[in-house]
């Protein structure tokens, strides 16, 4: 799972396979209902949350969901198979339009020297999330983007150390169970 | 055993309603006809809806768009500081004028016709009102005094804004909640100035009764949430109280916060966890922020609001029914003005238990459907209330439906349904 070397700084297309490996990483691990290995994706003290397209034009604060470092993710993982009821459901997570650029977007990071320390890119695509409740058609339940800062680390790769999944509808279907 | 009852000898459409007590017959939540006959004589009645904070429309020209029932609105202040709630349907063909959820304008226009409409929604321009070249234009006797926005009454408490249907003639607003539904009002609306953090929105497959009755319904909280209960927010076995108005209309919930070791309460709660520990610590750090001790209230004003305070989360959530089956809750969060950072960050962290994603919030929305769906399949029997016995009365105590009781001898009435003596 751990890259071995950091991307090379000077290739786009390099850093963007091992984002894109990344993310379908990320999202073969929510299909497969794998939460703590989806936890293990993100930086000790990461931040993780959903957002609707509303709050963040307005600039508003609120979040839908807001898991504060592992620990948030590890409580939001907990209470969805220990302690939530919910209809059992399946999801898919189509991802597409990724784009990375070097930085983590406050002109930070970036550039890397191979070997030497961490780089930190940005990244951005377009998601559509379907849902299948149990004995139902299945639906599409969401469409947005992510909104990612990324760090490479020695020994860890590259992990989420910030992710925003800004979805579009005004409205959410019922209730949201599981991590977009 | 009781004497038999009789059944109700006014009913609806050939269908009845029970004069016993604690039953609530199902077809109230799936019958169109009720829906329809709800929308004239709650939504469109004497009652007053919520439709927004001061705090969101700030400014002359500031708008929302939002519902009373299901008719759509705006909500605009004019240039002289005043909050109106108009209709959102023009006065010419009806079109529902205001396209944007919000904004700031300066008058309101209707792209149809670009019929002009001031901030207080009087008609101020009409397009070759009087023809053009000679020819067409608007008769001698049109009057346009007579075809503005239709205006809905308002009422506004310490930045709370109500409004009520043109022709309901509900009582005055300090009235229509009563002296112990004003207690827990100004407990959290003081008078201090809003400062919204956010809103959140969902569709909830469910009647619009059963999710007010969801919030009048302490019974439940301490056994399916079992994240509140294992953390010691909620429990049954808490200092707490029901709390109801005089017509059943509205009531609140208060608890404190209370032990988190398991006991003979506990026992009889399946899934009680014992030792949860959340492994955020930063999420849930309480602070104190009202006088009295109550650490959570639920706070249930008919016909559409639900006024929360969990810990230090504060909310709105305003109830639109959308079909028998179908409600929408947009829920808007808040704190005040003068709320410093670290306030408003636990106010934003708190905020993961409530919502469509809350922590504790998924399990009522998948309840909610689930109790749906089951009457939409079949909705001839009834539901049993009488959890706490049979009374209206407030409790020193979390283990009763007196809530939901008060508010179905309401609803009957309101429906024009009178138990039979």
């Amino acid at each position: 799972m751990t890259a071995t070397r950091p991307p090379r700084s000077d290739s786009s297309v390099e850093r963007w396979f091992q984002v894109q490996q990344l993310y379908t990483r990320c999202t073969s691990y929510l299909e497969e209902g794998a939460l703590r290995a989806w936890v293990e994706l993100f930086e000790p003290d990461c931040l993780y949350r959903v957002v609707s397209r509303e709050n963040d034009r307005a600039g508003l604060p609120l979040s839908l969901m807001r898991c504060e470092g592992r620990p948030g993710l590890l409580d939001r993982v907990y209470a969805i198979e220990n302690t939530a009821t919910f209809r059992p459901r399946a999801l898919r997570y189509l991802v597409s339009g990724l784009t990375v650029s070097a930085g983590d977007g406050n002109g930070a990071g970036g550039g890397d020297r191979e070997g030497d320390g961490d780089g930190r890119w940005s990244a951005r695509a377009s998601f559509l999330v379907a849902q299948s409740l149990e004995g139902q058609l299945t639906q599409v339940y969401a469409a947005g983007e992510y909104r990612d800062e990324l760090r490479w680390s020695a020994g860890e790769g590259l992990r989420f150390a910030a992710r925003t999944a800004v979805y579009d509808g005004d409205l959410v279907d019922t209730s949201m169970v599981y991590p977009l | 055993m009781a004497a038999p009852h009789d059944v109700l000898d006014t009913d609806h459409q050939g269908r009845a309603w029970s004069a016993d007590h604690g039953s609530v017959p199902h077809w109230i939540y799936t019958d169109p006809s009720v829906f329809e006959r709800e929308q004239e004589r709650i939504f469109d009645g004497p009652h007053w809806s919520y439709v927004a904070l001061a705090a969101e429309v700030p400014g002359p020209g500031d708008f929302l768009r939002t519902s009373v029932g299901r008719r759509s609105v705006i909500v605009v202040r004019d240039r002289d500081g005043r909050v109106n709630v108009l209709a959102n349907s023009c006065a010419h063909r009806g079109m529902a004028l205001c396209l944007a959820g919000r904004g700031r304008v300066s008058n309101l226009t209707c792209p149809y016709h670009q019929w002009v409409y001031d901030l207080g929604g009087r008609l101020r321009g009409v397009p070759f009102r009087r023809g053009v070249r000679g020819r067409g234009g608007m008769p001698a006797d049109f009057d346009p005094d007579a075809h503005g926005l239709q205006r809905f009454a308002v009422a506004e408490r310490n930045g709370v804004v109500f409004a009520a249907a043109p022709a309901a003639d509900p009582p005055g607003l300090e009235d229509y909640l009563g002296e112990k539904m004003l207690y827990f009002f100004d407990r959290v609306f003081d008078g201090r100035e809003l400062r919204v953090l956010g809103h959140q929105r969902h569709r909830i497959p469910a009647n619009w009764k059963l999710v007010i009755e969801n919030i009048k319904d302490p019974y439940h909280a301490s056994l399916l949430h079992v994240f509140l209960v294992s953390l010691g927010l909620f429990r049954a076995d808490q200092p707490s109280q029901v709390v109801m108005d005089p017509t059943g209309q509205h009531a609140a919930l208060a608890s404190r916060r209370g032990a988190r070791s398991a006991n003979e309460v506990t026992e009889e709660i399946g899934t009680f966890v014992e030792g949860l520990e959340l492994a955020d610590r930063t999420m849930l750090v309480p602070a104190k922020e009202f006088p009295d001790e109550s650490t959570v209230v639920m706070h249930t004003l008919w016909p559409n609001l639900m006024i929360q305070q969990q810990t230090n989360t504060l909310a709105m959530r305003q109830l639109v029914p959308v079909e028998p089956g179908v409600t929408d809750l947009h829920w808007t969060y808040f704190g005040y003005a003068d709320d410093d950072d670290e306030m408003t960050l636990r106010r934003l962290r708190q905020a993961n238990l409530q919502g469509p994603a809350g922590l504790v919030g998924v399990d009522d929305w998948e309840v909610l459907a689930q109790n749906q769906l089951a009457l939409s399949e079949d909705d001839g029997g009834s539901a049993v209330v009488r959890m706490g016995g049979d009374g209206t009365a407030d409790t020193d105590h979390m283990v009763t439906e007196a809530a939901v009781r008060a508010m179905h001898g309401y609803y009957r009435r309101a429906m024009g349904w009178e138990e039979t003596p």
